[in-house]
């Protein structure tokens, strides 16, 4: 498990609404989360990660936990 | 107003746009993008042109899915410019793609849109929408302006200005229709409520998709050319202190009641440093439920920084009514208003506890309402009751609002709360007027009414949550009206950490003070993320339950449900406990759907009774019937595993004999299984358990139950009413009987009551009594009196026909004439001599006495008791027998089955003792009817060896005279011999052995075989070695073996065998016996030993050359 990996999924448990354990492949939908609760997570994944601010169209590709690390990934290596 | 006037209120300033003021978009570096009116209208018309260009015709719907930016604004100007109709649509929110190209079809074939505006972002979701639409919308990217001239002309436009969709928490898009009056009447609504006035600013965060954005932020700034700020939704969660900024600046902004709430919990008053709100003239709060703890908190937040609580303006609209329906008037205080929430009642006075002008100053309570004021000018509002007449101030009943703002209905589906009727909006909110000031309640579908109160699911949740310790995000309650009956599910997500039958306890109760303690309860625990929302975070309460119902939740799990109808004192947490405990000794599949079922599941049993636990495992393994058998704690825990094919192939046996109408293969057992398993609670769902769900309904199955109990009653009510017919009054009162229990059993059936055990009858009725009306429970109290009557055989057996009748049983008349005689299949008659036997299924032989041989004789199938000539003594016992069937007029051959009982079968007692078992001329009758101890066909193939024997033993006399005459001394001891053997088969045969063994055996084994002549036997030994050499020795011989066969005939009953073949007569007397025998053994397919004899069946024992005649009997076979 790579350190990005940890850490975004550390804050998607910290921020989910609903108890348990995410893995890559749950929805975001899935664990709880409403429109205004996966903004917040991703504004704390961008402070995380010193990350400009994601566009709502960006964010609207992200289905899965999975997802967002594959984008966070994505935009460490080419920031 | 007429549409040009409205249509010119909502577009002319695209043709006098100004240059000094625009709108500020907020970028993603904390700036501003501005943009005046002048660039957005000329924006606007260049797209207006290019969507003409592209097939737009005035009226046409023209979908926008674009994200939120400065060409977005122009396009849905543009929309309008060209005469088209607006129809914004939301775009992707972190769901699959394949999840929201579904919904933007639906939005999109709903809508009817002939274009699509969107940006390159969302091509490929739209592409991907387009697929299995038949005619799909065309689609239009725009990336920039295009590169056309400005429009120079305003289209005219068509009947609607926008088609606004909505989709509910359903599911189901429908557009509401707004018409350019609508729009505008609205419009004016809302600068008459927030004063809006030339050269006033406005700020907003809400999604430009959704009706208060676009109407009370779009529409209302941008035909003003007010100056206007906007931010994305996801600028201000990210910095709500932008938004707080920019309002600084302006005088009119608006928020949801939970943007309050965030704004409040990110910032402190600190975080504002020297802003001042001072200026800012409303702040518009709708949208959702009005929590004042949101109000008071923005308040405090801003207290310090000149804002003032007047500028609150809650109020309260939807897009059916354009947008805004009603508000606080500015010049009057904040209402709020404590109502007793316990107490609310549809059509009665809300128990009004306290009001405040001054609300933010009290301490905010759920129970506290904040009014949402009055009906802008030219509107009205009404409360009405369910027939919608207009209740009075302080009535809680339905919103209904009517005026210029309220829309032309739906295109696509309608809705089922919210109705357009006569020009009246019915909003399926719940409400009521202080002072002719609007207070909202909630959803009425998400209502429930208890003893004709209302009760709001919004406040169970937080009763729930506050009773359980749990964040208010964790759980949500439904309430629900299942066809007649309300009942309340709570839905939460996650473990419950500590003590949870404490607090699933807790959680039942202050459920139970709210609802009362007859609606039933779910606690449910949904997988981790299974609480459902809609993107906008409110609860999908309808769909969740449709969802559990329909055993769609995979890992959801029953954690407590109570139903004091149904199950007086059913602890689930116990049967829970011992769930868990049997996973430790026994293999559950953790794929299996749990269902607790049978007595305790159906609210029966009693401490002692079996926990029944049926697995459903997924597939079509056949698995095992028997039961494991655990006992835990003191209690019997039964665990049955079944597929989920076996269970699939049940329902659909019984789905078939429904749609055919037909009883035919519906067996007790089919529809036990089938409603126990419709019954069961649902302890924990695995995958695919809706594949078993619906196949058929409770009340389907409960019709069929009733159906066949009626039919099972019917059949004993008329066999009881044969009996009192045939005198046979104790067995009738028997019949009887059980036939009412049944024909009850079906009655209660019909109300709902279809478990088939028979031992909890007084259980079913006492709950039915429970919540009957007035005529069933005469029915209930009369069928007690005549049950007790009839234990003691004294209920008249007229009055129990025609109490099972009222309660759905057919109706049975004590009248001869009704009983008919039928024949019974596989029942033969043979007369021997002058002795009738009745072969019954080829097995049994019986022995009619004289006189029942009579009334036999008189039988004639079709007659009835009214007119037969039979003895009715003796057709009861012939029907007892099973050797004839009794039917019904019109209703064929009775079968009564008692309950819990098969069919009733044929009696078969012990066989006759009297002897010899069989004569030359058939059996001894003993009684009325005797039964062989000989089967038939040994009693055929013993008859055909004792006539065997009978004909050879003559033979063998005939020769033995013949050897003497002859004095052939050897050949006449050997045939002297063989007339002993002969005699001791007849003796041996007589007493039923059969077949014979071989005749050193025989003599051997004669006084066992019959030993009530011993001394026969000793006779017998002697003769078998008698020796003859002289005239004289053969005259003694003779003599002595005449002796013993006469002997031998006497005690079996054969002396009337014909002692020589001399005669004609006597030689056809033989062969009519013998015939009579060879064709019943024949019939049965017995051994018959010699040829010569067997010839005799083919001749149809007509002596060679004979004319005369032989058949003498006939056969009821």
């Amino acid at each position: 498990m790579t350190t990005i990996e940890e850490e975004v999924l550390a804050l998607v448990t910290v921020l989910a609404p609903t108890a348990g354990e995410p893995g890559l492949d749950d929805t975001f939908v899935g664990l709880g989360y409403t429109s205004v609760r996966f903004l917040e997570l991703a504004i704390a994944v961008e402070q995380a990660f010193g990350l400009r601010p994601l566009p709502p169209e960006t964010l609207a590709r992200v289905t899965t936990v999975g997802d967002l690390v594959d984008l966070v990934e994505d935009l460490r290596g080419a920031g | 107003m007429n549409r040009e006037i409205a249509a010119a209120a909502v577009r002319d300033w695209l043709m006098t746009p100004r240059t000094d003021t625009g709108v500020h978009l907020a970028d993603d570096d904390g700036g501003w993008d501005f943009v005046s009116y002048a660039a957005l209208a000329d924006q606007a018309r260049r797209i207006a042109h290019l969507l003409i260009a592209e097939g737009v015709a005035p009226g046409d719907p023209v979908g926008v899915l674009m994200p939120t930016s400065h060409l977005c604004l122009a396009t849905m100007f543009g929309v309008l410019a060209a005469g088209g109709t607006l129809t914004p649509i939301t775009p992707p929110q972190f769901e699959n793609t394949s999840q929201y190209a579904d919904r933007l079809r639906g939005v999109l074939e709903a809508s009817g849109a002939r274009v699509l505006v969107s940006a390159p972002a969302f091509a490929d979701a739209a592409h991907r929408s387009f697929a299995g639409m038949s005619s799909p919308p065309k689609l239009v990217l725009l990336e920039r302006v295009p590169d056309v001239s400005p429009l120079d002309q305003l289209v005219e436009p068509g009947d609607l200005a926008l088609l606004q969709m909505t989709s509910g928490s359903t599911g189901f898009p429908r557009g509401v229709q707004v018409s350019w009056c609508n729009l505008a009447a609205n419009l004016d609504a809302l600068r008459g409520m927030c004063g809006t006035r030339p050269g006033d600013r406005g700020t907003s965060w809400l999604p430009l998709y959704h009706d208060m954005g676009l109407i009370g932020v779009v529409f209302q700034s941008i035909p003003g050319q007010h100056e206007m700020r906007l931010l994305r939704p996801d600028q201000f969660i990210r910095d709500p202190l932008r938004w707080l900024r920019a309002a600084a600046v302006s005088e009119h902004t608006g928020s949801p009641s939970f943007g309050l709430a965030y704004v409040s919990r990110r910032l402190t008053p600190a975080d504002l440093g020297d802003l001042d709100l001072s200026g800012l003239r409303t702040m518009v709060v709708g949208s959702d439920r009005i929590d004042p703890a949101h109000l008071r908190a923005f308040a405090e937040l801003t207290a310090g920084h000149g804002f003032s609580t007047s500028a609150f303006l809650p109020a309260y609209g939807l897009a059916e009514a354009t947008l805004i329906a009603t508000a606080r008037r500015l010049d009057e205080p904040i209402r709020m208003t404590r109502v007793d929430r316990s107490t609310l009642h549809a059509g009665r006075p809300v128990d009004v506890l306290d009001r405040s002008d001054d609300g933010l100053s009290v301490e905010p309570a759920s129970d506290w309402i904040v009014s949402v004021g009055h009906p802008a000018a030219g509107h009205g509002v009404r409360i009405v009751d369910e027939s919608g007449a207009t209740l009075t101030d302080g009535i809680l009943g339905e919103i209904v609002l009517c005026g210029p703002s309220v829309t032309n209905g739906y295109r696509g589906s309608d809705s089922e709360t919210t109705r357009f009727e006569n020009g009246l909006l019915y909003t399926g909110d719940a409400g009521f007027l202080v002072d002719g000031r609007l207070h909202v309640l909630g959803r009425m579908g998400t209502s429930l009414k208890v003893n004709g109160r209302t009760v709001f699911a919004e406040d169970l949740d937080l009763a729930a949550a506050e009773a359980m310790g749990m964040r208010p995000g964790r759980l949500y309650c439904v309430a629900v009206n299942d066809g007649d009956a309300a009942q309340v599910a709570v839905f939460l997500d996650g473990r419950i950490a500590e003590d949870p039958e404490r607090v699933i306890g807790a959680c039942l109760t202050v459920l139970r003070a709210r609802v009362g303690d007859e609606t039933p309860l779910w606690v449910i625990r949904v997988p981790p993320g299974g609480l459902l929302r809609t993107t906008s975070g409110k609860p999908r309460r309808a769909h969740m339950w449709q969802q559990w119902r329909r055993g769609r939740i995979n890992g959801a799990e029953l954690l407590a449900y109570r139903d004091a109808r149904r199950h007086a004192a059913l602890d689930l947490g116990q049967v829970r406990a011992l769930l868990e405990k049997a996973r430790s000794v026994a293999v559950i599949p953790d794929d299996a759907t749990v269902h607790f079922e049978g007595s305790l599941a159906e609210g029966f049993g009693n401490d002692g009774s079996d926990i029944d636990l049926l697995l459903l495992v997924p597939g079509d393994g056949a698995q095992a019937l028997m039961p494991t058998v655990l006992f835990l704690d003191g209690r019997r825990v039964e665990i049955r595993a079944q597929s989920h094919d076996q269970i699939r192939g049940r329902l659909l046996r019984v789905r078939q004999a429904i749609d055919a109408g037909s009883l035919t293969g519906v067996t007790e057992d089919l529809l036990n299984r089938v409603q126990r398993f419709l019954n069961a609670v649902p302890l924990r769902v695995g995958p695919h358990y809706d594949d078993l769900i619906g196949i058929v309904s409770c009340r389907e199955v409960t019709d069929l139950v009733a159906r066949w109990w009626f039919r099972r009653a019917g059949h004993c009510l008329r066999y009881a009413a044969a009996m009192a017919l045939l005198d046979r009054d104790a067995e009738a009162f028997g019949w009887a009987r059980d036939g009412l229990a049944q024909a009850m059993k079906g009655f209660l059936a019909r109300h709902g009551e279809a478990y088939i055990e028979v031992k909890w009858l007084p259980q079913q009725i006492e709950r039915l009594r429970a919540r009957a009306g007035r005529a069933e429970t005469d029915l209930l109290d009369s069928y007690r009196g005549l049950d007790d009557g009839a234990s003691t055989g004294g209920a008249p057996i007229g009055a129990m026909l025609d109490l099972a009748a009222e309660l759905g049983a057919p109706v049975i008349r004590l009248d001869p004439r009704n009983v008919v005689i039928k024949r019974a299949a596989g029942v033969t008659t043979w007369p021997i001599g002058s002795t009738v036997h009745v072969v019954r299924g080829n097995t049994d032989v019986f022995v009619l006495s004289a006189e029942c041989a009579q009334s036999w004789r008189r039988v004639v199938f079709g007659q009835t008791l009214a007119s037969t000539g039979a003895d009715r003594r003796h057709l009861h016992l012939f029907a007892r027998h099973g050797l004839i069937g009794l039917g019904w007029r019109g209703a064929g051959l009775m079968r009564p089955a008692a309950a819990m009982c098969g069919p009733d079968r044929p009696l078969t007692p012990l066989p006759s003792a009297r002897r010899p078992v069989i004569t030359i001329d058939g059996a001894l009758p003993d009684g009325d009817i005797a039964r062989s101890p000989l089967g038939a066909k040994a009693f055929a193939e013993c008859a055909g060896a004792l006539m065997l024997a009978n004909m050879v033993l003559e033979n063998a006399r005939e020769d033995f005279d013949g050897a003497v005459r002859g004095e052939q001394w050897s050949v006449a001891t050997l045939c002297g011999r063989r007339i002993t053997a002969m005699a001791v088969r007849i003796l041996a045969s007589a007493w039923g052995v059969s077949p014979l063994p071989a005749d050193p055996a025989l003599l051997d084994l004669l006084p066992h075989l019959v030993p009530e002549h011993r001394d026969l036997a000793v006779d017998a030994r002697r003769l078998s070695v008698i020796s003859v050499s002289s005239a004289e020795e053969a005259r003694r011989a003779r003599a002595e073996i005449d002796r013993f066969v006469q002997h031998v005939r006497d005690v079996s009953r054969g002396a009337a065998f014909p002692e020589s073949f001399a005669s004609a007569d006597q030689w056809q007397a033989t062969i009519r016996r013998g015939y009579q025998w060879l064709r019943m053994g024949g019939y049965l397919g017995a051994y018959v030993e010699l040829d010569e004899v067997r010839d005799l069946l083919a001749s149809g024992g007509v002596q060679p050359g004979s004319k005369a005649s032989g058949r003498q009997q006939g056969d009821q076979g």
